[in-house]
């Protein structure tokens, strides 16, 4: 059987095995598994077995339950309420005000979390009702959530950079340093286009409140300074070289479990809680991993991903047209898919045709992670829109079209990315040659 | 009765893996405040590797029952319900017999373990056969648990994993 006619039954049968809503890590496991029967008659259960008990049970693996627990831990805190009490003060004065506590807010929680749907709630929660209260645009409110909630895949520490550093077999650490810039710049693009648009709508703003005196606003903020340090703390102790992702993961968790008995919302139940929900969405990422891995090995056999890679040589197809080409397939993808769905897809099958493009696997993931951000708030299927509608009570198509200009705006990061890959890849090496 | 005894299973195996889960936070905890008092925690990394393992498989039919995995429900949202409960059917039981494959050869790659004594790399050579078993009762609990809903759908129950999902995914 030629690859072309062997890569169109193999993809066909995922579209159709996931669109009657099989699980996705059973879809991939079903899906190698037809792979090797079409290819080989190496032992395809023994294979799978292997490989899955090889794939999981890897110590570069253990930072993700790690900082997974983490965020559940702090996401059962008072964090929400301090965060935005603690944000107020200092952004009265800025063109868009309080909108800022949206993405400033979410831009902390994601260091600390890496999920964006828990980011999203966490922020959501408190300044959903706190800001149209006050009479703030809801437009402006949901778009500004939405947009920044996926900050929460790209400010380390990131779940999903971790699923593609296991997957590709990249260095998480590299990878952590590496989504920091494009972090801040995707923050400070945000809060760059709510400050113009509170500009050009002033009247849809409302005043600020009162003035604060630096001594209320350092009190005001006074315990969000430990979630601050513990972000610092973390970042840094991978930044600097101390610590190995696991380790910083684990400091990360021993300090959330101090600042929530701090805050006196550590108890036996919230403890089980957060150690549970933890256990549950741990093991529906590895699972997924684990079929990941199998598809990845079962597709060596069937020599797919190098034909596409030599395919793509012939072509002569320049890295920006690939590019530009992927990003609409991401994009696609994404609009059926979860993100970890769609990177442990893209690392089986497309990563060698992108290896044989010249690009960068540290600065694709820094990109795959971007664009798979941008899929979480398109719909249908976008876990940050369902969040917020949740929140909210609006339909998803009013929360897709209020998210439009932060979609865009991610859209021109992926463009800034592309033609400043420096931006990704300079931190990294920084790091590398210090240490 | 029977619904019970299930039941108290599927919590315990997640109770166990949640245990596992915390237990790779202390064993990583003590190496690093071992390493300050120049105490080596013998091999710490092999075996958080197995506890990761063993908690992700030993989580497997509670998570699934709690509606915790990933899948598209685009297209069946739009079904008329008892079309959807078709393919539930369906999904349900392809879901069992893939884990039954999977629990099968898992048990194999087990059983050569036990056979060579394999043991981990390091300095406590941990018998391979001991993490991989408990990965084979992860997949045997899944198993059941797909079964078990797939038992629970034909006699026109709504399946466990679409109840208890809310709006929220963690």
């Amino acid at each position: 059987m030629d690859i072309a006619t062997a890569s169109l039954i193999l993809a066909g049968a995922l579209l159709v095995l996931l669109a009657t809503g099989l699980w996705v890590a059973i879809a991939l496991f079903i899906v190698g598994l037809i792979a090797m029967g079409m290819f080989t008659s190496a032992p395809a259960g023994a294979i799978m077995a292997t490989t899955v008990w090889g794939s999981i049970s890897t110590w570069t693996l253990t930072a993700l339950p790690l900082f997974i627990w983490m965020g559940e831990i702090l996401f059962r805190t008072r964090l929400s309420e301090d965060m935005f009490s603690g944000l107020v003060p200092w952004l009265t004065r800025i063109p868009g005000r309080l909108l800022h506590v949206n993405i400033l807010g979410c831009a902390v929680f994601a260091a600390v979390s890496g999920s964006s749907a828990a980011t999203a709630i966490t922020i959501g929660k408190m300044s959903v009702p706190e800001l149209t209260r006050r009479g703030y645009d809801e437009k402006q409110i949901i778009g500004s959530l939405a947009g920044s909630g996926t900050l929460g895949l790209l400010i380390p520490p990131s779940i999903i950079l971790i699923v593609y550093g296991v997957a590709a077999e990249q260095s998480i650490i590299r990878l952590f340093i590496a989504g920091i810039i494009p972090g801040l710049l995707l923050a400070a693009l945000f809060m760059g286009y709510v400050a113009a648009w509170s500009l050009l709508n002033p009247d849809r703003v409302p005043p600020a409140d009162r003035r604060y005196t630096l001594g209320e606003k350092i009190a005001a903020s006074r315990r969000l300074i430990p979630v601050i340090l513990l972000i610092v703390f973390v970042i840094g102790s991978i930044y600097a070289g101390w610590a190995t992702a696991t380790e910083a993961a684990c400091l990360g968790v021993v300090g959330a479990l101090g600042l929530s008995a701090a805050t006196g919302t550590l108890s036996w139940a919230t403890f089980r809680d957060s150690v549970m929900a933890a256990t549950r969405t741990n093991c529906m990422i590895c699972f997924i991993l684990a079929g990941a891995a199998f598809l990845s090995t079962a597709m060596g056999f069937t020599g797919i991903p190098r034909g596409l890679a030599v395919w793509i040589q012939e072509l002569g197809l320049s890295p920006y047209a690939l590019l530009a080409a992927l990003t609409l397939f991401f994009i696609l993808l994404g609009c059926f898919l979860d993100g970890i769905s769609v990177v442990v897809l893209t690392v089986a099958v497309i990563l060698p045709m992108v290896e044989a493009a010249g690009i960068d696997l540290l600065w694709f993931g820094i990109y795959v992670v971007l664009v798979v951000e941008m899929s979480q708030i398109t719909p249908p299927v976008g876990f940050n829109l369902f969040v917020i509608q949740g929140l909210t009570g609006r339909d998803i198509l009013y929360i897709a079209r209020a998210a439009l200009p932060f979609f865009l705006l991610m859209c021109l990061a992926v463009v800034i990315l592309v033609a400043f890959p420096d931006l990704v890849t300079w931190l990294p090496e920084l790091a590398t040659r210090r240490s | 009765m029977l619904r019970r005894t299930l039941d108290a299973l599927y919590l315990a195996c997640a109770a166990l893996a949640a245990v596992l889960l915390a237990g790779i936070g202390a064993l990583i905890l003590a190496q690093i405040v071992g390493r300050f008092f120049g105490i080596l925690v013998p091999s710490a990394n092999e075996i958080s590797g197995f506890f990761l393992a063993t908690s992700t498989f030993l989580a497997l039919a509670y998570s699934f029952r709690a509606g915790t995995h990933i899948r598209v429900t685009l297209l069946l949202s739009r079904l008329p319900l008892g079309l959807q409960r078709v393919a539930d059917a369906v999904v349900v039981a392809v879901a069992a017999v893939l884990s039954g494959y999977f629990t099968w050869y898992t048990y194999r790659l087990t059983a050569e373990s036990w056979r060579y004594g394999d043991l981990s790399d390091g300095l406590i050579g941990v018998p391979l056969w001991i993490p991989q078993a408990c990965m084979c009762l992860g997949l045997v609990m899944l198993t059941i648990a797909a079964l078990d809903e797939l038992v629970a759908i034909l006699r026109g129950k709504t399946p466990s994993f679409e109840s208890s999902d809310g709006a929220v995914h963690e």
